[in-house]
């Protein structure tokens, strides 16, 4: 039962990221490249195209699954952003983080609260820099990229 | 000074005797050639050969049974000798039952302060058991409250080389520390500053390790001497002893400058004085003052030996036979003495030490570090051996900021880390300095001193943002009150003094760029794990150049900063400002009070000694006299670098440089201005393979004096009591001052030399006046190849190669090197563990250096850390642009560039191969030093591409690497981040780690 909820959660949030994008106006839809990318939605660019994820993560909660983690790249844009997905009855700060390309404190350019069973999409960050997602201080984060 | 005599000097140095054959220019060559490569030194091979790694043992005295006697094998005498380097301060041992061969004893260093080489003294006690050492960075002699309170001590034992940490703060003086006819020893520390300054003394029990007691003396003494029944010193003219509570107690009073005190273990004290030209030996004992020798200035010398008696060392006329003193002739200065007189060494330096003497610019080596040079002789032969000793020994890692005589722990320092005060910052790809060669430094100070100093810098220069502009447009040349310029050597001699004539950190060759040399930015006193911005120095560039370069400093513009920082002519043309400006002050004065030197005229370098003096260590103008009650109503220069100054220097010693290299193993033996001139009258050398004098000597007056060893003219230096009078200063000539606080400042005219009549030296310009700025002479060829795509002839033709640079603008690189092409992909560091938090990331950008010794001129690397340290941790990561399409995956070599220089050490790359989530992770073991030829005898380094093998990537490939150590390999430590290429392959599925790839 868990398994099909998280796979229904995990689709809808590939249509939050692809097929809501491409709903959008085309008018309406930002190409940034970089730094200019910070803090857009990704729905309101054209950065969904050709992305991928990069690297991602599994939280568990009690040993048992809780929700991913995945840090997402355009090559199109040289950004990149995370996506959450809860699968659990539990309620989870989700954070994006960042450190400047050649080293330094790390900074937290978006977070969010995620509720049970519930997903959340970042804003976008300029990919030249490191970058990972994490749940809150639970302590279970993506690698660094 | 002559070159002749420079080279006979260095020839000495080098234990070599020099062929009248030989033709000058022949000389240099050899001279350079027998430093930079040690193993070929015939002396060296013929005396004994290169130890093994390992062995840490040397047969020192040839046919011992001819040079000792027949008892050395039951003998029991030992010699121990300290040497510096960038591994910190070396301690060995000579044991005659080893027919004085050497064994290394302990490396006392600190690791948390990384920044270069070493200096210290050391002592050994009655019993011979334990030495003592007081040990700090050489860098500490260039900084006032350093030479207070910079040093750390060590208590050694003879025996296993067991070395213990037992206190901190000390002072950098000849006589600290000092050992006892029994196992106590003491230590000296000055805290405070020029104002306030107050002399602790430390006891420190040498057999159980750790200081027993800390007395706050009455007032400041030198040559402070243990005693079976207390504690005495020199006090002014008298000798004193030092009361439970550290009270001064005058015992007798004595004749001349003193410079040497030992107790023995009869309770008996020997002293040794200068007195005119004559260093004049005296016993106390029974209460009464019995001379016991006299001998030539520089060439009588006190020394303990086991069992607490004393030898008196030298050339000593007629010795007087007291209990407990013995005479070992000598025509030799000496730096050390066996416990029982059978060895002499005449001159302990590290081979790093001697490279830089030859070759100050290059980089201190890594391959130098952890050998030291001595001359030793037989006390009873006339012939004396050079040996290269290579240590082994364990080291000690001090830490500064504890107080272990105190029982104190290391500070916590709550400060931001986060907000430098220093205006420009490092590790900045905008901030790149280009190292100056010698050549261009003596141009642009020629130039600079003359205020011709014009030459074009254009909009962007060395890609740092600047707009177009000249250095003294600049900066515009500051007048001399008195009319005149300043003597280009002067300068010539500060910078040498004050950088070795750097622009860039040390870390930097001539001819690559990298950060800029920034003294204490962050404000931490060199302690890797502290960051106190409050107390950054920031003193930038060749000419450490400090007021207006903090960020909220007004001074300078944001421009002006910059190009100081970048730009070794602009940092020139504002540090020359700064020199003028001491002039000025000083000649501002009252003419009652103010301070000339001989005739007073500017183009006389000796005149300028006092504005050597004040550049140093500051200067109390008369009009603020009463701003601030501590000067009780004093003004002028102060007392630190006088040098009369018996409390902080030996009164024997000889001017610096003048009759031996070896004399830059202990800067803190010279008060600052005769360290700039003795760098004046003794360039530095540099080139390589072939070292040359790094800048021109003076052009000495007719009647300068006549140097040693037969060389040239030297410059008229002043006496040491010629800033000493009882109605200025309190300071009695001969005796010095009663005390160490602003009573002992000097104001008041003074002549040495009578300029007019030829015993002063002017400035000799090697470059004409408006002459183009000359080019570089480069240490490695810049590393402007293009990478070759090709040369894998499995190269996939229907893919691109993702070329992964270590900066992301690739419009940074800034060496000059063409066909740089955009980033494909990303590179990133990672600094801390957990990385980039506020507690470890900022940290780790301490020792973390960027130099332009990478592929097209860019790479950063650090050091190699054992084990987890948080504050230290660095991790690099490439992430290529793969040229795939969605989920697909293909065969791809990836090839690190490894620099010719910057990385020496070894690690392991961590090959991810991307797709979703991490993908699999992959292994390849380098070894930098051997892949980039650092290990081939002669070889400097070379730069080379290496495979990491052959992968199956995916999109979000990754190859990472950090500074981890997990196995230690000795004297290797350095990593270096530079370009990562990922060329995609048609058929070959699998590489070996560790090829060279056909570049």
């Amino acid at each position: 039962m868990r398994n099909r909820r998280l796979a229904a959660l995990f689709c809808g949030i590939l249509v939050l990221i692809g097929l809501t994008a491409s709903a959008t106006p085309a008018s309406a839809v930002v190409h940034c490249w970089g730094a200019s990318c910070n803090g857009l939605r990704l729905a309101d660019t054209d950065c969904h195209v050709q992305a991928f994820e990069i690297t991602g993560a599994t939280g568990f909660s009690g040993g048992v699954a809780a929700g991913s983690a995945g840090v997402w790249y355009s090559p199109t844009c040289h950004a990149m952003w995370a996506v959450f997905i809860i699968t659990d009855d539990g309620t989870y700060n989700a954070v994006l983080e960042t450190q400047p390309e050649y080293g330094g404190v790390s900074r937290t350019p978006f977070t969010a609260i995620v509720y049970r069973q519930s997903g959340a999409t970042s804003t976008l960050v300029d990919s030249q820099q490191s970058v990972r997602a994490c749940f809150g201080t639970s302590g279970w984060c993506t690698s660094w990229r | 000074m002559h070159i002749l005599a420079l080279i006979r000097r260095l020839h000495t140095l080098m234990g070599e005797t020099m062929r009248p054959s030989l033709t000058r220019s022949r000389l240099i060559a050899v001279v350079a050639a027998l430093s930079l490569t040690p193993s070929t030194v015939p002396g060296e091979a013929q005396a004994a050969p290169e130890p093994k790694p390992g062995a840490g043992t040397r047969g020192a005295v040839p046919s011992p049974d001819t040079a000792l006697g027949p008892s050395w094998r039951t003998s029991t005498d030992v010699l121990v000798a300290g040497a510096g380097d960038t591994d910190g301060y070396h301690l060995s041992i000579a044991r005659e039952k080893d027919g004085f061969a050497w064994s290394t004893l302990a490396t006392l260093t600190s690791t948390a302060l990384e920044v270069g080489p070493w200096m210290g003294e050391v002592c050994v006690t009655g019993s011979g058991r334990w030495a003592v050492a007081v040990f700090a960075p050489k860098k500490a002699a260039n900084r006032p409250n350093l030479m207070m309170a910079g040093g750390l001590a060590a208590v050694v034992d003879t025996s296993t080389g067991k070395a213990k940490h037992v206190a901190t703060g000390l002072q950098l003086s000849h006589s600290n520390p000092a050992c006892g006819p029994d196992d106590r020893a003491l230590l000296t520390r000055v805290t405070g500053d020029e104002v306030n300054p107050t002399t602790e003394l430390l006891t420190v029990d040498a057999a159980a390790g750790r200081v027993t007691g800390t007395r706050r003396l009455a007032g400041p003494v030198a040559n402070p001497a243990p005693a079976p029944g207390g504690d005495y010193a020199v006090a002014g003219d008298h000798l004193v002893k030092i009361g439970a509570a550290g009270e001064l107690t005058p015992v007798t009073k004595l004749t001349g400058r003193p410079f040497a005190l030992r107790a023995t273990s009869g309770a008996a004290l020997d002293v040794v004085a200068v007195e005119g030209d004559r260093a004049v030996a005296s016993r106390w004992a029974g209460g009464r003052l019995t001379r016991t020798g006299t001998g030539p200035v520089g060439n009588l010398q006190l020394f303990g030996q086991r069992g607490g008696t004393n030898v008196l060392v030298g050339t000593v006329d007629r010795p007087a036979s007291v209990p407990g003193l013995r005479v070992l002739p000598t025509d030799r200065r000496v730096e050390a003495v066996s416990a029982q007189g059978h060895l002499l060494a005449e001159e302990v330096y590290s081979r790093q030490a001697a490279h830089s003497v030859v070759a100050p610019l290059e980089r201190a080596s890594e391959k130098q570090a952890g050998a030291f040079m001595v001359k030793v002789r037989a006390a009873a032969g006339r012939r004396s051996e050079a040996l290269v000793v290579r240590t082994t020994a364990p080291q000690l890692d001090a830490d500064p900021h504890a107080a272990p005589d105190r029982g104190i722990p290391a500070p916590v320092i709550a400060a931001s880390v986060l907000e430098p005060s220093c205006a420009v910052p490092r590790n900045d790809p905008s901030v790149q300095p280009a190292q100056p060669s010698a050549n261009q430094v003596e141009w642009a100070i020629d130039q600079a001193v003359h205020n011709r100093l014009f030459v074009n810098r254009p909009a962007n220069f060395l890609k740092a943002g600047l707009d177009a502009y000249q250095p003294q447009q600049m900066f515009p040349r500051k007048s001399l009150s008195t009319g005149g310029t300043v003597p280009a050597n002067l300068m010539l001699g500060i910078v040498a003094q004050e950088t070795n004539m750097s622009q860039a950190s040390w870390h930097v060759v001539p001819g690559d760029t990298g950060n800029p040399l920034i003294g204490s930015y962050y404000g931490n006193g060199g302690n890797l794990d502290v960051i106190n911005y409050d107390d950054a120095d920031c003193g930038y560039g060749i000419g450490q150049v400090t007021d207006g370069m903090r960020a909220d400093s007004p001074v300078w513009n944001v421009q002006q900063k910059r190009a100081i920082a970048v730009d070794y002519a602009a940092n020139i043309a504002a540090s020359l400002n700064i020199l003028i400006e001491k002039w000025n002050q000083i000649q501002a004065e009252p003419s009652a009070y103010r301070i000339t030197l001989n005739n007073n005229q500017p183009q006389y370098i000796e005149n300028w000694f006092v504005a050597l003096w004040a550049y140093n260590s500051g200067f109390y103008p008369y009009a603020n006299r009463n701003a601030n009650p501590d000067h009780q109503g004093n003004f002028g220069i102060g007392w630190l670098n006088n040098p009369a100054n018996t409390f902080q220097y030996s009164a024997d010693r000889t001017p610096f440089l003048r009759y031996t290299m070896a004399d830059a193993e202990h800067p803190n033996r010279w008060p600052y201005p005769e360290r700039v001139l003795g760098w004046v009258e003794t360039p530095q050398y540099k080139g390589y393979p072939v070292s040359t004098p790094a800048y021109s000597e003076p052009d000495y007056g007719d009647n300068t004096p006549q140097g040693p060893l037969g060389g040239g003219k030297v410059l008229s230096l002043p006496d040491y009591f010629d800033f000493c009078d009882t109605g200025v200063n309190n300071c009695l000539p001969f005796v010095g001052c009663p005390t160490d606080d602003p009573n002992c400042w000097w104001h008041g005219p003074v002549t040495f030399a009578d300029c007019g009549d030829q015993e002063c030296s002017t400035e000799h310009l090697a470059y004409s006046l408006g002459s183009g700025e000359p080019g570089v002479q480069r240490i490695y060829d810049r590393d402007c190849a293009t990478f070759n795509e090709w040369a894998d002839p499995q190269r996939d033709a229907t893919k691109t190669v993702s070329m992964v640079y270590s900066l992301n603008n690739t419009a940074q690189h800034n060496l000059g090197c063409d066909g740089i092409q955009p980033q494909n992909g990303k590179f990133t560091l990672r600094l801390g563990d957990p990385s980039g938090a506020e507690s470890t990331a900022p940290y780790a950008a301490v020792d973390l250096h960027q130099i332009g010794a990478g592929y097209k001129g860019h790479a950063w690397f650090t050091y190699l850390y054992p084990g987890n340290r948080p504050k230290r941790r660095v991790v690099g990561s490439w992430t290529p642009d793969l040229d795939l399409a969605p989920g697909t995956r293909a065969n791809y070599a990836v090839l690190a560039h490894l620099p010719s220089h910057g990385a020496d050490g070894h690690g392991t790359y961590v090959i991810t191969t991307g797709a979703t989530g991490l993908g699999e992770q992959k292994t390849c073991h380098i070894n930098f030093h051997d892949e980039t030829q650092w290990g081939i005898p002669g070889v400097l380094g070379a730069p080379t591409w290496v495979y990491l093998g052959t992968y199956n990537l995916g999109r979000g490939a990754q190859v990472q690497i950090n500074n981890a150590e997990v196995v230690q390999e000795s004297g290797e430590d350095s990593v270096a981040f530079g370009a990562m290429a990922f060329v995609p392959l048609a058929n070959r599925t699998s590489q070996a780690c560790g090829v060279n790839y056909p570049n």
